[in-house]
C-alpha cells in the first residue's frame, strides 16, 4: 500500500516537473533579479507540490495555476523578507551607470529589469504574464486566483509606473500644448 | 485623438519590456541544472505518504476555552460594573463579623431587661453588699468566667465605670473615681471593599453589646 502510494505520488511529482519547469523558470526569470533565484524559486515551488502533493489539483491546467500561484507567493514572501525596495534602488543605479555600456541590449535588459523590479511582485506577475507572455486577461486572472477586473486594475497601474521609468517624459511645452487642446 | 495617443504609448512601452524582457536572451535551465532540481523535488516527497495533521481538533478546542474564558471574565467585571453595592455590603459585614475584637466589647454594659437584672441589683442598698464579687459579662463565648483575672487594670476599671454610668440600675461597684475615663470608650473599624465603598463602624460602649446580643 505504502509503495503504492510512494510510487504514484513520485510518478505525479515528476510528471508535473517535466511538464511545467521551463514554463515556470521563465516566469521565475522575469520575476527575479538574476538566474539563480529564479532557480531556487522554481526548486522551492516543487518542493512545496512535493512536501504536500494532495492540495496540487488534478488536471493541466489546475496544476499549472496552482505552480504559477504558488511562485508569485514565494516571489512576495522574498520580496518582504528580503526588503527587496532597497535592492531596487541599488539595481535601479546600477542600471544608470550601465548607460555607457556599448551593449545596447544589456542595458535596455538591465533597465527593464529595474523598473520591473519596483512594481510589488504580484502586479509584476500581471504584468509579466499578460506582456511578455501574451497570456490574456482572463487568463492570467485564473493563474493568479484573482477576478479580471483586479487585473487589469494591476495593468493600468503598471503601466503608469513603468511609463514614469522606461518612458522619456513630455516636455513642458508639449503638456503644455495638451492642455491648450 | 487620445486614445491613439495612449495606444501608442502602450505599444511602445510593450516593446521597450520585450526588448529588455529578462528572460529573453536567456536559455532556459541546462539539463545538469534540470537533473539536479528534479532529484532534489523527487527525493523531498514524504515515503509514507502525507503526514497526516495530528491532534487537528486542538485549535478547536482550545479556541473554544478561550472564548469561555473571555466569556467568563466578561460576565464578572459586567456584574462588578452593575452591582457594586451588593457584593462590597456582604464584604463588608463579613469583615465586621471577623474583625470585631470580642474581648472588650461586651464587657461594657448588660442591659437590664434582657439579663434579667432582678437578683443582680433590686436596689442600691441591697446592690452594695454583693458588690464585692465581680460581675461577669454574659454575652460573648471569649469572654469566659476566667476572664476577669487575667483582664489588665484598665479594662478592669472601664468596666467598673460603665457599670457606673448605668445610673441606680446598676450599682454594683464604688468607681474609683480616679479610674475613669472622661467618655465612653470608642472603636473605630474601617473596611474598603472591593468595589470602592468603605465602610466605618464606630463601636461604642452602649451600642455594640446590644447589637452582637441580637
Amino acid at each position: 500500500m505504502e509503495r503504492t502510494y510512494s510510487s504514484d505520488a513520485t510518478e505525479r511529482l515528476a510528471r508535473l516537473f517535466d511538464a511545467h519547469q521551463e514554463r515556470l523558470f521563465r516566469l521565475a526569470r522575469r520575476l527575479s533579479t538574476d538566474r539563480e533565484e529564479a532557480l531556487d524559486l522554481v526548486q522551492e515551488t516543487f518542493l512545496r507540490a512535493a512536501g504536500r502533493p494532495g492540495s496540487v489539483p488534478a488536471g493541466n491546467s489546475a496544476e499549472e495555476a496552482w505552480l504559477v500561484r504558488t511562485l508569485v507567493n514565494l516571489v512576495r514572501d522574498r520580496y518582504r523578507r528580503l526588503s527587496v525596495r532597497s535592492r531596487v534602488h541599488a539595481d535601479l543605479r546600477r542600471a544608470g551607470h550601465g548607460a555607457s555600456h556599448p551593449e545596447e541590449a544589456a542595458v535596455a535588459r538591465a533597465t527593464v529589469q529595474a523598473a520591473l523590479a519596483r512594481l510589488a511582485p504580484r502586479r509584476r506577475a500581471v504584468v509579466v504574464l499578460h506582456e511578455l507572455e501574451g497570456v490574456p486577461v482572463s487568463q492570467v486572472a485564473r493563474l493568479l486566483g484573482v477576478s479580471e477586473v483586479t487585473v487589469r486594475w494591476h495593468l493600468l497601474a503598471a503601466r503608469r509606473e513603468l511609463a514614469k521609468a522606461l518612458l522619456p517624459q513630455p516636455s513642458e511645452e508639449v503638456l503644455e500644448e495638451r492642455r491648450q487642446r | 485623438m487620445m486614445n491613439e495617443e495612449i495606444r501608442a504609448r502602450e505599444e511602445r512601452l510593450r516593446a521597450i519590456l520585450r526588448q529588455g524582457d529578462p528572460a529573453g536572451g536567456e536559455a532556459g535551465l541546462a539539463q545538469e541544472e534540470v537533473r539536479r532540481v528534479r532529484r532534489a523535488v523527487l527525493a523531498a516527497l514524504p515515503p509514507f505518504g502525507e503526514p497526516r495533521r495530528r491532534a487537528f481538533w486542538m485549535p478547536a478546542v482550545a479556541m473554544t476555552a478561550a472564548a469561555a474564558l473571555t466569556l467568563a471574565i466578561a460576565l464578572g467585571l459586567w456584574r462588578a460594573h452593575t452591582d457594586p453595592a451588593g457584593p462590597a455590603r456582604e464584604t463588608g459585614r463579613q469583615a465586621v463579623r471577623v474583625h470585631v475584637p470580642p474581648g472588650p466589647a461586651p464587657v461594657l454594659r448588660e442591659a437590664p431587661e434582657e439579663v434579667s437584672p432582678a437578683p443582680v441589683a433590686p436596689s442600691r442598698e441591697s446592690a452594695l453588699p454583693k458588690a464585692e464579687a465581680p460581675r461577669r459579662p454574659r454575652s460573648r463565648g471569649a469572654v469566659t468566667p476566667a476572664a476577669p483575672p487575667a483582664a489588665p487594670p484598665s479594662l478592669e476599671s472601664a468596666r467598673l465605670a460603665s457599670a457606673s454610668e448605668e445610673g441606680p440600675e446598676v450599682p454594683a461597684v464604688e468607681p474609683d473615681s480616679t479610674l475613669l475615663p472622661e467618655e465612653p470608650a470608642m472603636r473605630q473599624v474601617q473596611f474598603a471593599a472591593p468595589g470602592g465603598t468603605r465602610v466605618l463602624w464606630m463601636l461604642s460602649t452602649e451600642s455594640v453589646v446590644d447589637e452582637f446580643a441580637e
